[in-house]
């Protein structure tokens, strides 16, 4: 069963994110870079369906700077098959749309019978490439998906919804948008790694179309004020204090 | 000359000419022949492993045979088994030595050179050693009988091998005793009257006759015999030539120097007739002789080959830093990494499973199997002799190892949670007599299962990748690993190079809360000594430690990689450590890589030298606190013998004394965190943590000391999950010297 995943590069959930002063980004430098972590569900997906058919390609799709060719290399060491980098620059920006259009064009006509993707990417939260992606390729596309089962051209999926599960059948080909619960993604191994070397990526100067929402700014988060101690005599007084402190000055209680 | 003073080999078989000499010849040839054959056949099967270099410091390897094979001494370290086996060791090595010194005379320097030395007083003290080696045989022969099948300790199990061992050894000793009792009371104190009549004939006799005796058959004998006029009456025959040969060895005050034959001869002589003596020493001759025969086939069958194989062992054992695991050569292109079949240990690993005497000294010192885990390093060593020795003959016909049909070494031979308990804590290889490695064959086990397989726990998993991304098992983000220094007198060798140190800080001491206090006191001791010392920052990479423990050689060689290149590019030259772990990582491992050697300390030895050189003034006691139990490191103690400088340092401390665990230094028991058990659950049996700090409950230690961030964490964890928060508590070491130090 040949499958493709949707592999975005983004800064490690532990890394320290400093916007640049000018609000146009983020400061880059010393900040490592891993798997958006909802792809790599994805990408553990759809090894465990080629294992479970016996046969068939996994191609891992990115968009991305240079940097993420090492990314491509982990899914390679993971098992999958081949990669392919669209590139574009290191600052180089575009919209979810545009993105979702690249990303279409390269999928189109390649015979894979699931497209995985991250439920969203853990940088800037969009949670859109997916949709679009089946959309543009007139595939339909379940979301937010803990589990898949494939039987010949469908698949029953679940989904994790308000207070409970959503059980959906698609036909296939389809998009599946990957949520935590699905699978722990893999451990690669060391011969994983040296073979993934070898693999073949194929990296592809991409230019992306001009973007229709753009982002005007970029600012961090305001600065947590510092914890104040309450003082008083006892127990009773500072709790007291407490109270009137929640009351009026933060006006919660 | 006093060649009286001897005796007559062969006798009562036809003496040295006669045919039995030949006969006994034929029969150790065959032997021999047997012997070579079953070595061989082993030395085939060891060779199935893989190579590795053991051959280097022949001096100090044969020095280790003096050292742990004839002084015993890591046997000693158990006293009464121990002792018992230097005396049967000793006593059989002196009855071996004593046989092969009258071949030696016999064979080469008589026949060659007509050179006796086996005579006079040399004989006498010989008689007197090898009955006394007999006897001391004999006695550590019932000495294991009763601790084998009387007190039965559960680290020994008893197989048909080890009954037939001490049965045929038994046998051998008491076969040899009787001889001597017979031969004795057939000649040094024979009751017969015509005997010791004889003996004054043959005083008379010429010098000349005296010498050439011994080696004269009985037909020259009577010859020669006869033609002394003492003779002339009762004529020596060939029914009576043995009254020649037991008059000439008629002597009772040589009985004297064999006390055992003397008491069995007596014996022998007020229940038996001379004939009834003599025919019994001919039969129990030959049992004895057979008995010892059987002796050096069975060398190499059941458990005595353990007196071959070990010893081969201790010659070929491991010489580098004990600390160190073996690194994998050439990792870009090996095409399997770790051990799934047996014959892809090496061959000395191969050889540790027929070298062990099964003796348990292991298991016995296993926290592991000692907390009710499925892992007894003997069994690791036995079971995976058994998975070999079950796939040698396919692999004999050159079957690929995928497809011979045995038990699966890791999950079947081996339990997987075997494999996966191991604190790699030291103490079954520190317990070893033999310097097997069970560490190490674990070690293959597991990198096998992360390198090939990906197939850990996911606690294990997760700190793996942490490692990866953040260069520390706990997770945190590499940018925030010099945070805890901030407002410390340390700086970056980035913002100051120009240090006497490097304090290589690690993962402990830079991301975990309790740690982070122990390298802050580090800081302000250094500072107040006046050393100056320096720090990465966040240009510091996890040691590697756990992952190298934990099988994942790759990762570690990563992270060892590129400290070694943050290290060089600053040209650090000493290194200094807080953790055991990275200290053991950086001074026995890292120099297995490229650019890998530096001056490695721990702060114990560091903070000690300082104390001796007056830089350190301990002026007062810390928090009224009087005895410390101080809990050894398994990474300071039994890796790199350090285990009197953490003591020493306590000691300097006004008012505080060291009292010991039960089990301490080499037989100190594991915190339960190393071997990256740090980073795993703890779901089988009782937590090893809980074990050890049991044991100072019980001893109602109040304070436990210690020096590593881990057994720190694990004891921590112990007393407060044994509710004795209260009453009992942990301090690292340097928090106590810079509390003497009155350092705020």
């Amino acid at each position: 069963m040949n499958s493709a995943v949707i592999l975005k590069q983004v800064p490690d959930t532990e890394a320290l994110i400093k916007v640049k002063p000018d609000g146009t980004g983020i400061v880059k430098e010393g900040v490592k870079f891993v798997i958006n972590p909802y792809d790599e569900f994805g990408v553990e997906e759809a090894l465990k369906k080629k294992e479970a058919a016996g046969s068939g390609e996994v191609t891992i799709v990115s968009i991305g700077p240079d940097r993420s060719v090492e990314s491509i290399r982990t899914a390679l060491a993971m098992g999958a098959d081949k990669g392919v980098l669209l590139k574009i620059g290191e600052d180089e920006y575009s919209d979810a749309l545009a993105t979702a259009k690249a990303l279409a064009e390269e999928l189109k006509g390649k015979d894979y019978k699931i497209i995985f993707c991250g439920k969203q990417a853990i940088d800037d939260d969009m949670a859109q490439i997916g949709p679009m992606v089946a959309e543009l390729m007139g595939l339909p596309c379940v979301t937010v998906v803990t589990k898949v089962d494939v039987s010949g051209d469908k698949a029953v999926c679940s989904r994790e919804i308000e207070g409970g599960k959503e059980i959906v059948e698609v036909a296939l080909p389809a998009v599946i948008s990957c949520q935590k619960g699905l699978n722990e993604p893999r451990y690669a191994s060391l011969p994983g790694i040296m073979k993934a070397k070898k693999k073949p990526l194929d990296i592809k100067d991409t230019k992306l179309d001009a973007p229709k929402a753009t982002i005007d700014k970029w600012e961090n988060p305001p600065q947590r004020a510092a914890g104040r101690i309450i003082e008083g005599d006892d127990a009773a007084a500072k709790a007291a204090a407490l109270v009137k402190a929640l009351r009026q000055e933060a006006k919660v209680i | 000359m006093d060649y009286q003073i001897s005796r007559e080999v062969f006798f009562n078989l036809g003496g040295p000419h006669g045919v039995p000499r030949l006969i006994v010849y034929a029969i150790a040839l065959l032997v021999m022949a047997a012997f070579i054959y079953f070595l061989v056949k082993k030395i085939k099967v060891w060779r199935l492993g893989q190579p590795e270099k053991r051959t280097d410091k022949i001096v100090t390897r044969l020095w280790g045979i003096v050292e742990f094979v004839f002084l015993q001494i890591r046997i000693l370290k158990e006293k009464l088994p121990g002792i018992t086996h230097l005396f049967l060791f000793w006593g059989f090595g002196v009855l071996f030595v004593g046989t092969a010194l009258i071949v030696i005379q016999e064979d080469f320097t008589l026949l060659l050179f007509d050179a006796r030395f086996w005579y006079g007083a040399f004989y006498k003290w010989y008689s007197l050693a090898l009955d006394l080696a007999g006897l001391f045989a004999l006695i550590a022969v019932i000495v294991f009988a009763v601790i084998r099948y009387i007190v039965k300790p559960e680290r020994l199990d008893n197989k048909p091998t080890d009954a037939i061992s001490l049965i045929l050894i038994f046998l051998i000793l008491i076969s040899g005793f009787i001889n001597e009792g017979l031969r004795m009371a057939a000649t040094e104190v024979s009751t017969n009257p015509k005997v010791a009549a004889m003996s004054e004939v043959l005083a008379g006799a010429g010098d000349e006759f005296l010498r050439e005796m011994p080696e004269l058959t009985d037909e020259q004998l009577i010859s020669k015999a006869n033609e002394n006029p003492a003779f002339t009456d009762t004529p020596i025959t060939e029914e009576n030539v043995y009254l020649v040969r037991n008059g000439y060895y008629y002597d009772n005050n040589l009985a004297m120097w064999s006390p055992v034959g003397l008491t069995l001869a007596r014996a022998f002589n007020s229940t038996m007739s001379e004939g009834g003596i003599l025919t019994f020493h001919k039969i129990n001759w030959w049992i004895h002789l057979l008995l010892a025969m059987t002796f050096v086939v069975y060398l190499m069958l059941g458990k005595l080959m353990h007196i071959i194989t070990s010893s081969l062992n201790v010659f070929f054992r491991k010489l580098e830093p004990k600390g160190a695991l073996k690194p994998i050569e050439d990792m870009e292109n090996a095409e399997s990494y770790g051990v799934a079949y047996s014959e892809q240990f090496t061959w000395k690993l191969l050889m540790d499973g027929d070298a062990c005497t099964h003796c348990g000294r292991c298991q016995d010192n296993c926290p592991a199997w000692l907390s009710d885990k499925p892992l007894s390093p003997k069994k690791i060593v036995n079971d995976t002799n058994d998975n070999l020795y079950e796939r040698a003959p396919q692999l004999f016909k050159k079957v690929a190892s995928e497809e011979i049909e045995s038990k699966a070494l890791i999950g079947e031979a081996n339990e997987l949670d075997a494999v996966w308990s191991c604190t790699t804590c030291l103490a079954c290889v520190e317990n070893c007599p033999v310097m097997i490695d069970q560490v190490q064959k674990i070690n293959e086990m597991r990198r096998y299962k992360v390198l090939m397989e990906g197939e850990m726990s996911k606690e294990l998993t997760a700190a793996m990748q942490n490692m990866e991304k953040n260069s520390n098992p706990y997770g945190f983000g590499f940018h925030e690993r010099g945070n805890w220094a901030e407002g410390l007198p340390i700086k970056t060798l980035a913002e100051d190079p120009d240090v006497e140190y490097l304090y290589y800080v690690g993962c402990a001491g830079s991301f975990d809360d309790r740690y982070k206090k122990v390298a802050t006191a580090f800081v302000k001791i250094m500072a107040q000594a006046g050393v100056k010392v320096g720090m990465l920052g966040q240009e510091e990479g996890c040691c590697g430690d756990s992952a190298r423990r934990a099988g994942n050689e790759y990762l570690f060689a990563t992270l060892a990689q590129t400290n070694i290149e943050t290290f060089k590019s600053y040209n650090v030259k000493k290194i200094v450590t807080t953790c055991p772990h990275g200290y053991n990582c950086l001074k026995n491992e890292y120099p297995q890589l490229e650019g890998g050697k530096f001056e490695v300390y721990h702060f114990t030895e560091l903070v000690l030298d300082l104390i001796k050189k007056g830089r350190i003034k301990l002026n007062k006691s810390v928090d009224g606190i009087k005895e410390v139990a101080y809990h050894d490191s398994c990474f300071l103690g039994r890796y790199n013998d350090l285990y009197n400088q953490p003591r020493e340092i306590i000691k300097s401390i006004p008012g505080t004394k060291v009292v010991e665990f039960t089990r301490n230094k080499s037989k100190s028991y594991c915190c339960g965190a190393g071997g990256a058990r740090m980073w795993m659950e703890e779901t089988i049996g009782k937590r090893i943590n809980h074990v050890r700090t049991q044991d100072a409950i019980d001893k109602e230690y109040k304070t436990i000391g210690t020096a590593c961030p881990f057994c720190l964490t694990m004891l921590s964890d112990g007393i407060k999950e044994l509710g004795k928060e209260e009453s009992m508590q942990t301090i690292d070491i340097l928090e106590m010297v810079m509390k003497s130090m009155d350092i705020k």
